[in-house]
């Protein structure tokens, strides 16, 4: 009995040694809302003999703070997922290895991070309003052109937007509104969104509350806001995913310059990697045209690869906003809880 | 006067009370007997008010108390574990009733002070009752069923828990004290002992009817019935058909009523000399066993026949496994209902 | 012989201690260690912050206000259908318990769109106002109210309360309030003098759990209540999560851990002086007779199903029903495999997920408790002190839990943060609890005399644990079997956590599911939100069947 007892320590501690990793393969490290066909890894797995294990962190927010926490000892061989408004954290934080991959020279100058090659854009997104095609057209309401229009009285009690503290989209537009507005304490962003609440603006505290609660299309005409906040993808998404992908559009995005804001997606060599060369492959391959193609039906976002044929739903209901509205990451980092923090104090008190 | 008639109770498909009709007259102590589920703690939980779903009629004092919930009938109820409440002194405990009638605090210090001298718990007042023995348990208990001055007061087996020594001084002090009050009581038990020192009258039950009621001594001497007579710890029954086989019994039996089936030698009459007045009868029987008792020895003896007949006496008639004469007088032998 | 009986009582009481060493103080430490003192200097400014801001006692005050509520309406609702699930039997008693406990083990995901298919704009409640007023807005707006925390609340943590006490009150008993009635109280008094008096043990350990469960509440209060009802759970992740000031984070979790050890430190002390009488329900339950009994048995199985069952019905519609039809193609969706998608996991595969670590958490729970239970009922005093520090994983959130899996387990042998094995253990630290709660009273009620016989016939001491203990302790056994295996099934933070593709449970598919655009994916959410009610519903069935009648805290 005693010996028994004395023996789960050491059977539970083989367990673990037998989970050590096989030699080629590469771990990646990501964000919840991963997705790739299978296909397509299997494609990489054959050309590099490589073997992908993808680990999933949690959010992204999650996932940076765990790569960051285990910086001296990393979860895996690169990092995927980490955007322009986490992008500053993991940098100060000097999780990654610098490499430029050759196929960066493919990538638009805009995406590229001012700095030394640390992280390699992959996707893109841009958070925008949407709005409910039928509706406007109904209310012979003209579409708001700028942030400021959303403060008229003829857009009163329109918008539904979401909580910036727990809500990445939330975040993304509040950071638009900093970038059209500033900080200032006279006419800056608070003030602003003071107009919005007067206004009569709703905030929900996640997408899927705004989205499928509020908004006239989302919610079935239960929601009575034909204006959102949600992604330039969405349109798409609501033909594939409506009831009858044959009816053509119901909701729009409107892509102003300045009302978007864009989330770029990186992925990076994790500092200390076990495969460092695996990760750098695997790094050139998500630059590859097959994975860029692949990525929109999956996760809704952009390649960065302009060149890419984008299927035919984005071809036809996504549109690609020339000027989103740019905030430096480093700003971002620095203030993030400040700026949260005046929100809520302005809009929730 | 508390009058119950054909009061009748069932318990899902069992039957627990069949048709019970009693009186009890003000001031007077009736003791309810009979065996373990024989229904006599239901029948005092109907008179409480604690049981619904029967039928039959309770009047007091010709007033229909059927309509009435228990805490409006004023009658007292002494719990076989005392249910005495757990979180309240002892003086509390017994103030309970007094201050749901709304009495004054002023007299229910005096009421209660009174009631704990009368139980001989004077100065006990501030304790827990979980620090309380047995036997003080039960006089709190009887003190605070007493307190509120109830028109009847109903125990439910009070000293069932206690040891035999015990239990024989507070009968006498629980008689003393009930009539002290003058409350009429209705008193359950299983023990014929405790019955005999504390009623006035007995009614023995037996699966849920009442078999007879009389005085403690009527009862002993002329029990109605074979389960009346074995509830009192009366032996020596035979059934009629088996005296056949004791031919001088045979005799005594075909005088009596020729209903009944069954035949009992009373002890009363039971004798190892021949009694000096009344007819008797000598009966040849062999010693079987015989046990010392200190007063008494309990004595076994096979009679003709077979038939055993068992008794007490001062001395032994004879060695074990000889003969021996033993006298019965013919008053002692009864023919009872079966 | 004599002097291998201690070592080999030390021996069994190692595993447990080992456990939670490890796997709970070691990563808590080492996480408040990195948090508080980041260049190697001790700095605790970050206290000072607590203290000096208004905000964060704000959200202190705020966290009790909202438990001590909850508490107040769940005892409130909780206490009543006590003395009926005690005093009374009636047809679909164990039923009703039994789904009355299922909110208690759903994961908030589940509760949330319960909630949602509820009281929500789509809700069943606002269709039906709708329909039946004709109006274009939906009238019930409970989302992001403290009302709806509270009732979330109440619905998690009512079956808590109504099991530990209706337990008491069967061994309690019900003679002292006849005797009541007797001496000439009515219903008030009876209440008043003799019922809450005497179960006050009963309501002080049920208000002190449900208090604890209500304070560390995190889904509910993020999910239904939203960001300005932040609790100091929700602030600990917010600060660990959206902000990363861990100093901040750590401190949250210190003054929460600490208060929350502080009553639960109360809580078992409190239990270990309950009286344990063997009482059987069965036999003081009555049917009841009265047209007032009657009624209150109607009333307590009335407000069962309108404050537990009916957002749990509602789900259970919204999943069957669709276009007014029964529509079974959300479950038949279940059963596909993959859509091509490399992590999509099928919801079969994550079905078999949940019960593998289930079992696996169960079993580690079960060896774990059972040796926690003993060794905190036989070793004296310093044993009792672990009676809460076991109960402290349930006051701790999972953000911090998990970030401390990832500083302090990251060295071969225990390299644990890239492995599955993280999930069963963490199911494994929840469940503990459940465990020793269950067994520890029913070794408590076995008196010791049993034992002594035993040692005194010759038995070693685990042969008298095999011949004495384990079959008088069984039925306990099983129920924090039961419960181990269904806390482990609705489990979520921690699988959010480490998810590879093996570890994908049903809780964390139901999330992804609902964060997937489109109406398909949130029917089938539902469907699968159905799936795991039915599989924990079958749980507490067995639980009933099991249940040593007045044993067993919860």
């Amino acid at each position: 009995m005693k010996s028994r007892i004395l023996l789960m320590p050491v059977l539970l501690a083989v367990a673990l040694l037998a989970q050590a990793q096989a030699a080629d393969t590469v771990v990646l490290v990501t964000h919840d809302s991963f997705a790739i066909s299978e296909s397509v890894l299997e494609s990489f797995e054959t050309q590099t003999g490589i073997v992908v294990e993808v680990l999933r962190a949690g959010d992204a927010g999650q996932m940076v703070n765990q790569a960051i926490l285990s910086k001296n000892n990393p979860l895996g061989d690169a990092l995927y997922g980490v955007d322009n408004t986490f992008l500053s954290r993991a940098l100060d934080a000097e999780i990654f290895a610098p490499y430029q991959s050759p196929a960066l020279a493919t990538v638009a100058a805009d995406f590229l991070p001012a700095d030394d090659f640390r992280v390699t854009p992959v996707d893109f997104g841009d958070v925008c309003l949407n709005y409910d095609i039928a509706w406007f057209a109904e209310n012979e309401l003209a579409l708001p052109q700028t942030l400021d229009d959303l403060t008229a009285e003829a857009y009163a009690g329109l918008l539904a937007v979401q909580n910036p503290a727990t809500s990445s989209p939330g975040l993304a537009f509040l950071l638009a509104t900093i970038a059209r507005f500033g900080t200032e304490d006279e006419g800056g962003y608070l003030d602003y969104w003071a107009a919005l609440r007067a206004n009569d603006v709703l905030v929900a505290d996640g997408w899927t509350d705004a989205y499928y609660g509020e908004f006239t299309v989302g919610s079935r005409g239960v929601g009575s806001r034909p204006l959102v906040v949600s992604y330039a993808s969405s349109p798409p998404a609501e033909v594939i995913y409506g009831e009858d992908p044959e009816a053509g559009a119901v909701t729009g995005a409107l892509i102003d310059a300045g009302m978007c804001f864009r989330q770029v997606e990186y992925v990076g060599v994790l500092d200390g990697a076990a495969n460092e060369a695996g990760a750098r492959r695997l790094i050139d391959f998500m630059l590859s045209a097959e994975f860029q193609a692949d990525m929109p039906l999956n996760m809704f976002v952009f390649p960065v690869l302009a060149d890419i044929k984008l299927p035919d739903e984005f071809a036809a209901y996504a549109q690609i906003p020339a000027q989103p509205a740019f905030v430096d990451p480093a700003a971002i980092e620095a203030n993030r809880e400040a700026w949260i923090q005046a929100w809520a104090e302005a809009m929730l008190r | 006067m508390l009058r119950l008639a054909n009061v009748t109770h069932a318990y899902g498909d069992v039957a627990s009370l069949r048709g019970v009709s009693l009186r009890l007259p003000p001031g007077e102590i009736l003791c309810l007997l009979g065996p373990s589920g024989c229904g006599k703690t239901t029948l005092l939980r109907i008179i409480a008010g604690l049981e619904g779903d029967y039928s039959g009629e309770i009047r007091l004092d010709g007033a229909d108390i059927r309509p009435l919930p228990a805490h409006e009938r004023g009658f007292g109820l002494m719990f076989q574990d005392y249910a005495l409440f757990p979180h309240m002194s002892v003086r509390d405990n017994i103030a309970y009733g007094l201050k749901r009638r709304g009495d004054r605090r002023r007299d229910i210090q005096r009421q209660v002070d009174d009631l704990l001298r009368r139980v001989g718990l004077a100065g006990l007042g501030a304790r827990d009752v979980a620090a309380l023995s047995g036997g003080q348990k039960q006089r709190v208990a009887l003190a605070r069923s007493l307190a509120p001055s109830p028109r009847l007061l109903m125990l439910d087996e009070p000293l069932g828990s206690l040891d035999a020594q015990l239990r024989d001084q507070l009968a006498l002090e629980l008689r003393r004290l009930l009539k002290e009050a003058g409350i009429g009581a209705i008193y359950v038990t299983h023990d014929r002992r405790e019955a005999f020192a504390i009623a006035d009258r007995i009614a023995v039950m037996d699966a849920g009817s009442i078999q007879q009621c009389d005085t403690p001594h009527r009862l002993y001497n002329a029990p109605a019935t074979a389960p009346v007579a074995r509830f009192l710890g009366l032996r020596n029954l035979y059934a009629r058909a088996a005296t056949a086989r004791a031919a001088q019994l045979a005799a005594q039996a075909k005088a009596l009523r020729k209903t009944t089936q069954t035949i009992l030698i009373h002890p009363r009459g039971i004798s190892l000399a021949r009694p000096a007045s009344g007819r008797s009868v000598e009966l040849a029987a062999t010693l079987v066993a015989a046990v010392f008792r200190g007063e008494h020895w309990d004595i076994r003896l096979r009679l003709e026949g077979d038939l055993p007949l068992v008794f007490s006496a001062r001395e032994l008639p004879a060695q074990i496994g000889e003969s021996a004469r033993v006298f019965v007088a013919l008053e002692a032998v009864l023919a009872l209902d079966s | 012989m004599r002097s291998w009986l201690p070592r080999s009582g030390c021996a069994l009481y190692l595993p447990p201690l080992l456990f939670l060493g490890i796997f709970f103080f070691y990563p808590l430490l080492a996480l408040f260690d990195i948090s508080l003192r980041p260049d190697g200097e001790l700095d605790l400014s970050a206290f000072g912050r607590l203290i000096a801001s208004d905000y964060y006692i704000d959200t202190l005050l705020f966290t009790s206000y909202q438990a001590a509520l909850s508490t107040a309406f769940t005892l409130l609702l909780a206490t009543p259908c006590a003395f009926v699930f005690a005093r009374y039997r009636f047809a679909g008693k164990s039923l009703l318990l039994s789904l009355a406990t299922l909110p208690f083990v759903l994961p908030t995901v589940v509760v949330a769109l319960a909630f949602a298919s509820l009281t929500g704009k789509h809700g069943i409640v606002n269709d039906l106002l709708r329909a039946l007023f004709s109006l274009d807005y939906a009238p019930v707006q409970l989302e992001r109210t403290l009302a709806i925390i509270i009732f979330a609340h109440v619905f998690y943590n009512f079956a808590i309360a109504l099991r530990i006490m209706t337990g008491y009150w069967s061994s309690v008993g019900f003679a002292t309030e006849e005797a009541a009635r007797c001496l000439g109280a009515g219903a008030w008094s009876v209440w008043r003098d003799i019922r809450l008096p005497l179960i006050r043990p009963a309501l002080l350990s049920a208000g002190i759990l449900v208090f604890i469960f209500c304070f560390t509440s995190f889904g509910v209060v993020l999910i239904l209540g939203g960001i300005r009802f932040a609790t100091l759970e929700v602030q600990i992740y917010y600060q660990a999560v959206s902000i990363f000031n861990l100093p901040l984070a750590a401190a949250l979790s210190i003054v929460q851990i600490l208060s929350m050890l502080a009553l639960m430190t109360i809580y078992t002390r409190q239990q270990r002086n309950l009286p344990l009488r063997l009482a059987s329900s069965a036999t003081i339950a009555r049917y009841p007779r009265a047209a007032a009994e009657k009624a209150a048995v109607a009333g307590c199985v009335v407000l069962i199903s309108l404050l537990l069952l009916s957002p749990l019905f509602a789900l259970l519609a919204r999943a069957l029903l669709a276009d007014g039809g029964l529509d079974l193609s959300n479950f038949l969706a279940l059963a596909e495999k993959s859509r091509g998608s490399l992590l999509f996991i099928a919801p079969l595969e994550a079905m078999i997920n949940s019960l593998r670590f289930a079992l696996l958490a169960m079993l580690a729970a079960l060896f774990l408790g059972v040796s926690a239970a003993s060794m905190i009922h036989r070793r004296g005093r310093l044993a009792r002190l672990w009676d809460p520090l076991f109960m402290l994983p349930l006051a701790t959130s999972a953000v911090t839990l998990g970030f401390g899996f990832i500083v302090a387990l990251d060295e071969p042998p225990l390299n644990l943060r890239a492995s599955w094995l993280i999930i069963p253990i963490s199911h494994t630290l929840v469940a503990l609890p459940f465990v020793i709660r269950s067994v520890l009273p029913a070794m408590r009620a076995i008196p010791p005399s049993l034992g002594e016989a035993a040692r005194v016939l010759g038995a070693k001491p685990h042969q008298k644990l095999l011949s004495i203990d384990a079959p008088l302790l069984g039925r306990s056994i099983a129920v924090g079997a039961t419960f181990a295996f269904t806390v482990s099934m609705g489990e979520f933070g921690a699988s959010l956590f480490v998810a590879q593709r093996e570890s994908v449970t049903m809780p964390v598919v139901i999330y992804r599911l609902l964060g997937d655009p489109g109406l398909a994916s949130y029917r089938q959410a539902l469907a699968m939100s159905v799936v795991l009610m039915l599989v924990c519903a079958g749980g507490f069935l067995l639980i009933e069947r099991l249940r040593v009648a007045g044993l067993g805290e919860f």
